[in-house]
C-alpha cells in the first residue's frame, strides 16, 4: 500500500493468529481462547480487543457500524471508526445497523435483531465470570473445562440471600451451550438473551486480557437463575404500572437511558440512537 | 507474480468463508476462485510459522511448505492435519486439555463431494438450527468412528473441515453426528 500500512493495519501474522483463535473460539463456545494481543496505536481499554477482532475479519466488501453505550456518534465510537476508515481503504462505514456487514459495540447488543449475514463484535474488559471467586487464573482454566461453577453459583445466590434479587446490573453470567460460563461483556441484563439462539455470530473480544470468546449462532446461552429467583431484565414501568416511553420517538419497547433534563424532570430516551431515528422516521413518514 | 492463496485479500475473503462453515456446521461455503483445492486454501489461509501442520498422506509438494515458511510436524502433535479422506485413519490428533481445549487440532479432509455418498448423517448443535443432512463421498467410515472417541470428552476434542475442489463443510467439536439409513 502506498502510504507503507498494511490493509487493516495488522500484519498478515497477527491476523492468522486471531484468525486461528476465532475459529477455536467458535467450536468451543463460551471458551476463552487465548492469544498475543498487539500494540495497538491507542490505550487498551480503548476496545482494542474488538478492534483486533475487526481488522483480522474486515475486507474491501464490508460494510462497518461502530456504536458504544448505543451511540454512534460517542468520542469512543468515532475514534474507532476512523480508525477503521484509515486502515482499511474501501471499505463502508454506516450508522444503519441493517447496511451493516460487520458490528463492532461497546455496552450494548443493537435493539433490532441481527441478521445471519451479519458478525457482532463486543468489546470486552473483564472475560473472566471467575475471578470475583478465583484469583488464580490456572485454577481458573481448570474450573471452566471442568463446568465446575458452584464457588460462583454459591456467591451469587449470598447477594441474592443479602438484597433479596441478582443484582448484577451488567455482565450478567451467563452459560453458554450448557457448559462454559461467560463474562457477556458489560451489557445490560435486557441485552443478555439476545446471545441466546442469534441468528449472527458473535464475537467478544478483551484485548487487555488477551483473550477472544464466541457465541455461535443457534447456539443456547442462558442466564445463570435459581428456582426461587428467576432471571429478569431491566423494568421500565412506572408508578401507574405502564411501560416507560422514549421522550423522542415514543417508543415502548426499547431499552431506555434515564436522565434529568434542563427542568429537573426525570426524562427517558432510547439507548440505542440508530433505533430511536428510524423510528422518528417511520412516525414522520 | 505470487499465486492468488498466498496474498492477503484472498486469505481474508477465505477466512470469511472458513467462519461462516465453522459458525454454520452442515452448510456448504464456496471459496472465492482459486486455481487450488479448497483445502490448500484454507490452509495458506491459516497456517504460518508460528503454527503447525502435518501431511501424513503426503498431498502438498516443496512449494507448499517453501510458502507456508514451515516444516511437517508428526500429526500426533500438529495443530493442523491435512488428510486424505478416502484413506483410514492411521494416526491419534491431539485433543487438547480442560485448562486449553484449543489445542484440539484441526483436521482438514480432502473428500470427493460433500453430497451423494453411501450413508446419510443428521448433524445437530451449536450452529444448526434444527438439523442438516450430509452425505460425503470419499470419506472412510474410520473418520466418524474415530472423532467420537476423540470429541467424547467435551471440551477436548477436534474439529473438522471437509473439503472438496471449491467448497468447504465444517464439523466442529461440537456437531453431534448421526447415521440416518
Ligand atoms: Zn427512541
Amino acid at each position: 500500500m502506498s502510504n507503507g500500512i498494511n490493509f487493516a493495519f495488522l500484519d498478515e501474522y497477527a491476523k492468522r493468529e486471531i484468525r486461528r483463535s476465532v475459529i477455536k473460539a467458535i467450536c468451543i463456545p463460551g471458551y476463552q481462547v487465548p492469544y498475543s494481543s498487539r500494540e495497538m496505536p491507542m490505550g487498551r481499554g480503548f476496545g482494542t480487543g474488538g478492534l483486533q477482532l475487526t481488522l483480522a475479519l474486515i475486507g474491501v466488501t464490508d460494510t462497518v457500524k461502530v456504536i458504544d453505550q448505543g451511540s454512534d456518534d460517542s468520542v469512543n465510537a468515532v475514534n474507532l471508526r476512523k480508525f477503521i476508515e484509515m486502515t482499511c481503504p474501501g471499505i463502508a462505514t454506516t450508522t444503519r445497523l441493517q447496511e451493516a456487514t460487520l458490528i463492532q459495540s461497546r455496552h450494548r447488543i443493537p435493539e433490532q435483531a441481527l441478521r445471519a449475514d451479519q458478525i457482532l463484535v463486543l468489546q470486552v474488559p473483564y472475560p473472566d465470570a471467575l475471578v470475583i471467586v478465583e484469583p488464580s487464573e490456572d485454577k481458573r482454566k481448570v474450573m471452566h473445562g471442568e463446568a465446575d461453577y458452584s464457588r460462583l453459583l454459591v456467591k451469587l445466590y449470598e447477594d441474592i440471600v443479602k438484597f433479596d434479587e441478582i443484582t448484577i446490573s451488567h455482565r450478567y453470567p451467563t452459560r453458554i451451550n450448557d457448559h462454559y460460563i461467560i463474562d457477556p461483556s458489560p451489557i445490560p441484563r435486557y441485552d443478555v438473551p439476545k446471545l441466546h439462539n442469534s441468528k449472527a455470530l458473535i464475537l467478544f473480544g478483551a484485548g487487555r486480557e488477551k483473550k477472544i470468546y464466541a457465541v455461535p449462532p443457534h447456539c443456547p446461552a442462558e442466564p445463570l437463575a435459581f428456582d426461587d429467583v428467576p432471571f429478569r431484565i431491566e423494568d421500565f414501568t412506572d408508578s401507574r404500572g405502564e411501560r416507560r416511553a422514549c421522550k423522542l420517538c415514543g417508543s415502548q419497547e426499547s431499552f431506555l437511558d434515564e436522565f434529568i433534563d434542563e427542568q429537573g424532570e426525570r426524562v427517558y430516551q432510547c439507548s440505542d440512537s440508530d433505533y430511536c431515528e428510524q423510528q422518528q422516521e417511520l412516525a414522520h413518514g | 507474480m505470487i499465486e492468488m492463496i498466498w496474498q492477503a485479500e484472498f486469505q481474508q475473503a477465505a477466512f470469511r468463508c472458513v467462519v461462516e462453515a465453522f459458525s454454520r456446521p452442515g452448510q456448504i461455503s464456496v471459496l472465492p476462485e482459486c486455481k487450488h483445492n479448497a483445502a490448500i486454501a484454507v490452509l495458506a489461509t491459516l497456517v504460518d510459522s508460528e503454527s503447525s501442520l502435518a501431511d501424513p498422506h503426503q498431498q502438498l509438494d516443496n512449494s507448499h511448505w517453501l510458502r507456508l515458511q514451515i516444516k511437517p510436524t508428526a500429526p500426533e502433535l500438529a495443530a493442523f492435519i491435512l488428510c486424505q479422506g478416502t484413506l483410514p485413519v492411521d494416526f491419534e490428533p491431539c485433543q487438547g486439555t480442560l485448562a486449553s481445549p484449543e489445542l484440539g487440532a484441526t483436521l482438514v479432509l480432502m473428500v470427493a463431494a460433500m453430497n451423494g455418498g453411501d450413508t446419510t448423517y443428521q448433524l445437530t448443535g451449536p450452529g444448526i438450527e434444527t438439523a442438516v443432512h450430509i452425505a460425503p463421498q470419499g470419506l472412510d467410515i474410520s473418520w466418524f468412528k474415530q472423532r467420537s472417541g476423540w470429541n467424547g470428552a467435551f471440551p477436548l476434542g477436534v474439529d473438522m473441515l471437509l473439503a472438496t475442489e471449491e467448497g468447504i463443510l465444517a464439523l466442529p467439536r461440537t456437531t453431534q453426528i448421526k447415521e440416518i439409513n
